[in-house]
């Protein structure tokens, strides 16, 4: 009897503990995380006044209003080219220099060190270090372009409404591009020799080596990493924003950027929310699909 | 094959070329039924192979590093080097006098020890609870805490600009807006689902026999966990501090919205003021800021580095 109420107090004891140790966590994530978003959503359908934060109720005007707005189809171009091309560039040169880090190589060490640098350095010094080297009057990039008699007189690579949305891209390639070597090396340093080995003793060529083994064993990898640098890359604010400042004339706002600009800049706080309510949207979409996708390559694997 | 070979030599030699790089490449070795018998051939072909290996290694190194090395330069070049017509890749005159002047004419000693506090006790806080949580998470399979999973999973794929404007609604409710306190709690509530994730997988895999002999030894469970699971898990909790230091080290929208006054400014939000179109300052005084932002960082990987690599490789990918 003395047993059966030992094994029933130390049961309860156990779940108090634990709850006692998840508490503190539930209570900062609801309070500074959950509630927010739902606040978030909830402001969407709402008209709020910027200087009072008073809420009034709209129905679905603001997003009425805000998918009449060139300027919101036109973020949502640019947040789609910047998600794109710096994603697949990142995986394609990723991929490419994890392959080379694989091999035996002198100084190979060093170069897997050298190599992630820049993951390491914070949004705001990337953004420093680009307007720096492709500062128009005395950056290192028109100097070099100059001396070796390419361009006659310096540009101005960021004032350029075509360009500048180009060389955000060029940056954030720069910095995330380390990721992927990480990831794929971590990976390649796991592959069992015994596939290839098999492969090429049944007749396969080295293409079809690295298309059918190579790449298959990476795969589970490059669609986790395509998943994280979609989602990533997508809400990524910092290096855009500090670019330069989502211009010029609107030129490098991407969606975050557009969020920060209606709040705070054209004080149309109910416009956006629904502009970040619709992000959230698109990013339950783009994981669902990558998860979907994932368990495929994975069940192919097996 | 024998009689086109004659005709176009010089194609034929670029497409075997081709054709030994990209099997040595994929093998990873050189094979041995090659078309060629010619040893001295191979050998060329091998040392060419080689040489291109090593051309682009460089090409990917230099890629990486240049961008900051110019930035180091330019941070300990005086301003008439800086402002010069002609550039050269070693300064001169090396001087320190950018960064005498950061530290003498901004803010930026205080903005360094505004984000040193914050980061250090975000990661601490982070750490704490986040172990404490996954711990429970991983030992004991409440529905609730299954959904408490699922929901962390959720706010840790919210953009952060969702967040912003909220947050600041929540703040200004507890009279928290524009103080380092608010900006701590945020920052934890941001972080902890990351940390319960990289967390709760590094605690299901350290065996339950091994807390369940302290506690046949006598150890209550928060003894086991503090004395037996902590230590085991050490390595795990490591990476997750290097993960929350750096990423709250430059984190830079939460601190530019909820801080307005300079003096409470952290590192990133505070270094963009100098960037904002009005700026006066001169650009060796920018690159002397920007090493002094990242130098913290590269110190803490260059130290840790292997746990970060454990962290980034075990935890993050499984399968």
């Amino acid at each position: 009897m003395q047993k059966i109420t030992d094994m029933f107090s130390f049961q309860m004891g156990d779940r108090l503990l634990a709850t006692l140790m998840i508490v503190p966590s539930v209570l900062i994530v609801f309070i500074f995380a959950i509630i927010p978003m739902i606040i978030g959503i909830f402001a969407s359908f709402f008209r709020v006044e910027s200087a009072t934060l008073e809420m009034t109720p709209n129905g679905i005007q603001n997003y009425v209003w805000l998918l009449k707005q060139p300027l919101f189809w036109d973020s949502l171009w640019r947040s789609f080219l910047w998600v794109t091309s710096t994603t697949v560039a990142q995986l394609v040169l990723g991929i490419g220099v994890a392959l080379l880090l694989h091999q035996e190589l002198v100084g190979r060490n060093m170069a897997r060190g050298l190599v992630l640098f820049p993951y390491l350095i914070p949004a705001v010094v990337i953004a420093l270090t680009w307007r720096f080297i492709l500062d128009p009057t005395m950056g290192i990039a028109n100097r070099m372009l100059m001396d070796f008699g390419l361009i006659e007189r310096p540009i101005a690579f960021l004032a350029n409404q075509n360009t500048a949305l180009w060389f955000v891209i060029m940056a954030g390639i720069w910095k995330y591009t380390p990721f992927i070597v990480m990831m794929m090396l971590a990976r390649l340093q796991v592959i069992p020799v015994e596939l290839e080995e098999a492969a090429r003793l049944d007749g396969a060529g080295p293409l079809q080596v690295f298309r059918y083994i190579t790449l298959n064993w990476l795969m589970p990898v490059i669609i986790v990493s395509l998943l994280l640098r979609t989602i990533w890359t997508f809400r990524q604010f910092d290096i855009v924003y500090l670019f330069a400042f989502g211009g010029p004339l609107f030129a490098t706002t991407t969606l975050p950027v557009l969020v920060r600009y209606l709040a705070f800049d054209a004080q149309k706080i109910g416009a956006a929310a629904a502009t970040a309510t619709l992000m959230l949207g698109m990013l339950l979409i783009m994981s669902w699909g990558y998860f979907t996708l994932y368990e495929h390559a994975t069940e192919e694997l097996d | 094959m024998e009689g086109t070979e004659t005709l176009y030599p010089g194609v034929f030699f670029f497409v075997r070329l081709w054709y030994i790089l990209s099997m040595s490449y994929a093998s990873g070795r050189l094979i041995s039924q090659t078309p060629f018998n010619s040893a001295t051939y191979y050998q060329i072909l091998k040392i060419l192979r080689r040489l291109l290996l090593y051309f682009i290694l460089i090409l990917a190194v230099l890629w990486a590093v240049l961008p900051l090395f110019w930035v180091f330069i330019s941070s300990i070049k005086p301003d008439i080097e800086t402002y010069a017509f002609d550039q050269t890749i070693f300064p001169k005159n090396p001087t320190l006098k950018n960064y005498i002047t950061l530290f003498r004419v901004t803010q930026f000693g205080l903005w360094m020890r505004n984000s040193a506090i914050l980061a250090t006790s975000t990661t601490l806080l982070v750490v704490t609870l986040s172990s404490m949580a996954a711990y429970a998470m991983s030992r004991f399979r409440y529905q609730l805490f299954e959904l408490f999973g699922r929901m962390t999973l959720l706010a840790y794929m919210m953009p952060p600009i969702i967040l912003v404007v909220p947050l600041f609604f929540v703040l200004f409710k507890m009279n928290l807006v524009n103080s380092m306190l608010g900006l701590l709690l945020v920052y934890t509530g941001s972080r902890l689902p990351v940390g319960l994730w990289m967390l709760r997988s590094y605690f299901q895999g350290i065996p339950i026999e091994l807390e369940e002999a302290a506690m046949v030894d006598g150890a209550t469970r928060f003894q086991a966990f503090r004395k037996v699971i902590v230590p085991q898990a050490l390595p795990g909790m490591i990476s997750t501090a290097i993960f929350v230091f750096s990423v709250t080290w430059q984190e830079f929208l939460f601190a530019s919205i909820l801080i307005f006054s300079s003096k409470k400014q952290t590192l990133s939000a505070g270094v963009a003021t100098f960037l904002s179109e009005d700026w006066i300052y001169s650009w060796g005084l920018l690159m002397a800021a920007a090493v002094l932002v990242s130098l913290p960082l590269v110190l803490l990987y260059a130290f840790l580095q292997r746990y970060l690599i454990a962290g980034w490789g075990g935890g993050s990918v499984k399968g």
